[in-house]
């Protein structure tokens, strides 16, 4: 069988399957691979016209080393799913060029497969998800193709429309017991936790945060996580998502920049951690984010742990104890009203929250917003009253609120607190800290996320990297770290409402010339947009986290005690019913086609005839039929000459041009019951005459 | 070692029997078969392993991913591999396989074997017809494809085994079609017609004579066209049969005579002529000379322990001689 040659009718569909494999994993990997992509399919296909020879030997080992040198230096020396794909599509891609016999033909379309899972773990949204069936199509109708005979100058046309069918027939048809499997299968833990991860780099917020930073992100609708109140909902100025509290100040190149210190890098794992009762002020919600490759979570202000894996850390962060390189669901609890240290600061961690300046050369840069803050303390007698005191600076001195400030070089603090006023949330949050801790007030910077967006539908907020925001904290004797965002003196829309309604039209997404986020101004397509970002959120929440605890807790709903055992059962005993329902649907044919109440009657009459050898024979026309029935049954000799006449007539006459469908109808229906009626006479005298011999 | 002792006491042989009885009650031989659940055989085929491995990879990285998706996926494949099942079993069940016209031919010679193939119920594809002859696998098997309602016939080359009624051992039907992930196959017998002659061995013709009472006239021997031309002097070797004994009777010395062609003569293929065979031999060496004699347009007749047939020439006569050959003491 393995030796059978490859049927040419078969390469169409291959090379077609092939290129739908390889369509969307192109975005994933090295641009090259579509160089090779193009050159492959281009060989193959001349050389299916006959215009190329096949490679030869040498040609072939000089293909796979250049292919696989290419593999080694995009990979840069790290081994990350990326590269694993490239080497597998690559040698599959590879494999086209020496199609050989039909053990070739499965070895790519298996391999293809594969790469279909693969590209599954890029990208799991709902248009990849319906455009791979559709692939998966694709190369069962090119496995149908390797196994079609098409015989020389035969119609290609046919094999490819039954290979189309049967491809179809057969997806339709197992589609019942994937989704019994899928919803019955039990899900287990994973094997083994060293899997090959993305080794792209995702736009998001960074360890490491300039002023201007996070307005690149602005430019960006990529779904960052989805947050589901579990039963009230916060007011949407309490939203402020927290991921990152900078606390180390440095100056490069003459500007600001701010990271974590490395002081809270401990955490305190669930269990131990600690849990507020949940009560008045006090909100579970479950958030599910996507996979960015960093350890830190989201969460609101009074922070708590509340499963397995997760930590929480002294400067109210969440932590995960793994990348979270897959889209992941967990449950946080928040008090945002709560006091956070309010009884006092380490000494190691008051010195690291008013640290500015490491060396004397740099003590003169910004001088000015030292000044500032010198005419602030002497003015003010209290810590609150400074921090009001630089919050209403911000208010008097007419900052604006834009994307693309100026670029500031050299004191950028200064500069912005006294000549530009035009800056971005980084700017407002990084000079705000920087003012506090020259008073020597306690202060330091949080990146997050502010805002999102609710979905009226299904009540979730979706939040996404143009919400990326930056704020400050400010210890106070008596009230802890006070959360102050600098940026709401400036622009309190966009607390409110939204970034969106912070700027000026031309200068949000100013980078896409196409989104549907930008186009939220039609109401019709807004809402068109709400609904399909509600779809999403659906089809995440039940197929794409379909997990483990999920799985059990539907299980134990349907089945209750012993759901395990029994959900084996229904398995195993659906498999079968529907096993053998398609079995069913696919062998049986239609042994005699629809008959006509006339045709039945025939039928009928022969069936009845046939008892006493009086059958119609075949190819025995109605009058002959006629005429030896007369001879056989003289008595009805008259009732059969005209019964046969009429069927004559209704036969054969174009009835469509005299009578009316219905008239035709009836006809039809008189003339089957005396058929029947006759068929019982004859049979009744025949039986009386030999009762009589 | 037990097991190894045990196993002397099951005879292949009788396995292999039991298992041709077990064929010949479920799939008896026939002029026509029709194919249904009684007589197909459907097990995984080696690419079927080889599908079921990547499943399992899929499953793996399903589980170790966590993802729904490629859950969905392998799910999904799984079940089309079950969904094959059926797929490949409908590829055979409900075909007509039908015999056709009888066949001839000599033993040891490869022969087509023609057989009709038919369905009203639908299209069938990737159909390999192949016998199993010893020494080869079936790779010379012959790929057909059955169009709905249309009658295929296919012709498989078949190397005669002895002379004889033509008996074919069970023909092999198989398909993967369509996704080559289940071997589907059945055993047939079909009860082709058809005739099996020695294998001919040449050697010159023994003369024979045979009894007085069967010496044919003279008139008997001017068959066909052949004319007779005239007279010429004996000369040593001229067959008897054509001395002309009328002008010997009247005194005219010995002539023979002669035909436009020498060679059309009569001969009697005799089976006790060729003493010291055994009867394979004898009846491939009369076969010979069947083939010989109608070649080179001599009229011939048979004469077999058993039977005799009277000299004769032509087509029909060479089959009827080879005929008798092929069905001497054959069962």
């Amino acid at each position: 069988m393995q030796n059978n040659n490859f049927p040419r009718s078969a390469l169409v569909w291959l090379l077609v399957a092939i290129s739908g494999v390889y369509f969307p994993l192109q975005s994933q990997l090295p641009l090259w691979t579509a160089l090779v992509f193009i050159t492959v399919l281009g060989w193959r296909w001349l050389m299916h016209l006959g215009r190329v020879p096949m490679l030869n030997t040498l040609g072939k080992i000089g293909v796979v080393t250049a292919a696989i040198a290419a593999v080694v230096i995009s990979a840069k020396g790290k081994f990350h799913l990326e590269s694993a794909a490239t080497f597998i599509l690559v040698a599959c891609l590879l494999k086209v060029l020496e199609i050989k016999n039909q053990r070739d033909g499965y070895i790519i379309i298996f391999i293809s497969f594969f790469l279909l899972a693969v590209n599954f773990l890029f990208d799991q949204g709902i248009l990849t998800t319906l455009y791979s069936i559709f692939v998966v199509w694709l190369l069962l109708a090119a496995l149908v193709g390797l196994h079609q005979i098409v015989s020389h100058g035969e119609n290609m046309s046919r094999h490819a429309r039954s290979a189309a069918k049967i491809s179809s027939q057969v997806l339709l048809l197992s589609l019942p017991i994937m989704l019994v499997l899928f919803v019955l299968f039990p899900r287990l833990g994973p094997l083994w936790s060293l899997n090959l991860q993305s080794g792209k780099a995702k736009t998001g917020l960074s360890e490491q945060m300039s002023p201007g930073d996070i307005a690149k992100l602005s430019n960006s609708d990529e779904l960052v996580f989805r947050v589901k109140f579990l039963a009230d909902t916060p007011p949407a100025d309490q939203w402020y998502w927290r991921a990152l509290v900078l606390d180390e100040y440095q100056q490069v190149e003459g500007r600001a920049l701010w990271q974590p210190s490395g002081l809270f890098k401990q955490a305190d794992w669930f269990p131990q951690s600690w849990q507020p009762e949940l009560g008045v002020g006090i909100y579970d919600y479950q958030i599910t984010q996507e996979g960015n490759n960093k350890k830190w979570l989201f969460g609101l202000r009074g922070i708590a742990a509340m499963e397995k894996d997760i930590g929480m850390t002294k400067d109210d962060r969440l932590i995960s104890k793994k990348k979270i390189s897959q889209r992941k669901n967990y449950l946080v609890r928040s008090a945002p009203n709560m006091k956070i240290a309010p009884q006092g600061l380490s000494d190691l961690v008051r010195q690291q929250s008013v640290q500015l300046q490491q060396s004397v050369q740099l003590k003169k840069s910004n001088q000015k917003s030292h000044q500032l803050a010198q005419q602030i303390l002497l003015e003010n007698d209290s810590d609150r009253g400074r921090m009001e005191a630089m919050l209403q600076y911000y208010r008097q001195q007419e900052f604006s609120y834009t994307l693309q400030p100026e670029q500031m070089q050299n004191n950028d603090i200064d500069q912005f607190l006294f000549s530009n006023r035009a800056g971005f949330c980084a700017h407002f949050a990084s000079s705000f800290v920087f003012v506090m801790r020259a008073m020597n007030i306690p202060a330091r910077i949080v990146a997050g996320y502010q805002g999102g967006e609710l979905n009226p539908e299904s009540g979730h907020i979706t939040v996404r990297q143009y919400d990326a925001h930056a704020w400050a904290e400010v210890w106070l004797e008596g009230e802890g770290w006070v959360s102050v965002d600098p940026t709401a003196q400036v622009a309190p829309d966009r607390i409110t409402s939204g970034l969106r309604s912070a700027l000026k039209e031309d200068e949000f997404m100013s980078d896409s010339q196409f989104s549907l986020v930008k186009l939220s101004h039609l109401p019709w397509l807004n809402s068109l947009r709400l609904s399909l970002d509600n779809l999403n959120y659906q089809w995440h929440q039940s197929v794409l986290n379909f997990n483990k605890q999920k799985q059990s807790s539907q299980l134990k709903k349907w089945f209750g005690q012993g759901y395990l055992e029994k959900s084996l059962y229904w398995l195993i005993g659906l498999f079968i019913v529907i096993f053998f329902a398609s079995a069913g649907l696919l062998l049986w044919t239609r042994s005699n086609p629809k008959l006509s109440p006339l045709q039945k009657s025939l039928a009928y009459l022969d069936k009845r005839l046939a008892i006493v050898e009086l059958q119609r024979k075949e190819s025995e026309g109605f009058s002959d039929y006629s005429l030896r029935l007369q001879q056989a049954f003289p008595q009805h000799n008259k009732s059969i000459q005209r019964l046969f006449e009429a069927l004559q007539n209704q036969y054969f006459t174009e009835q469509g041009a005299k009578q009316s469908l219905k008239q035709r109808f009836n006809d039809e229906k008189r003339l089957s019951q005396q058929l029947k009626k006759l068929a019982q006479n004859l049979t009744i005298a025949k039986s009386k005459s030999s009762l009589r011999q | 070692m037990r097991n190894h002792k045990n196993k002397n006491y099951w005879q292949p042989a009788s396995l292999k029997e039991r298992w041709q009885r077990w064929l010949d009650r479920c799939i008896p031989a026939s002029e026509q078969i029709e194919l249904s659940q009684k007589s197909i055989f459907i097990v995984p085929s080696q690419v079927g392993f080889v599908f079921s491995l990547l499943l399992l990879l899929l499953l793996v990285t399903a589980i170790n991913y966590q993802n729904s998706l490629i859950y969905g996926l392998t799910f999904w494949l799984f079940s089309v591999a079950m969904s094959a099942m059926i797929f490949s079993y409908r590829n055979l069940s409900g075909l007509v396989i039908k015999t056709s016209h009888a066949v001839k031919g000599f033993a040891g010679e490869n022969i087509e074997i023609p057989l009709r193939i038919v369905s009203k119920k639908r299209d069938y594809q990737g159909l390999e017809i192949a016998w199993p002859q010893k020494g080869k696998d079936f790779d010379e098997g012959r790929q057909v494809a059955v169009i709905k309602n249309e009658e295929t016939e296919v012709a498989i080359s078949f190397l005669l085994p002895v002379r004889g009624y033509l008996r074919t051992p069970r023909l092999r039907l198989r398909s993967y079609y369509p996704f080559g992930l289940y071997r589907c196959w059945t055993w047939l017998r079909l009860k082709t017609p058809g005739i099996i002659y020695p294998t001919p061995i040449f050697i010159p013709f023994i003369a024979s004579l045979g009894s007085g009472d069967d010496m044919p006239s003279d008139a008997n021997l001017l068959v066909g066209n052949d004319e007779f031309i005239g007279l010429r002097n004996y000369q040593s070797g001229d067959s008897l049969k054509h001395i002309a004994w009328k002008y010997l009777a009247k005194g005219k010395g010995l002539l023979s005579k002669e035909y436009d062609n020498q060679q059309l003569s009569m001969q009697w293929l005799d089976w006790y002529s060729l003493q010291g065979m055994s009867i394979e031999e004898r009846l491939s060496h009369l076969c010979g000379w069947v083939l010989q004699a109608e070649k080179e347009g001599r009229a011939y007749g048979l004469r077999l322990p058993t039977l005799k047939i009277e000299p004769g020439y032509g087509d029909k006569h060479r089959e009827q001689c080879l005929t008798q050959l092929a069905i001497y003491n054959a069962k």
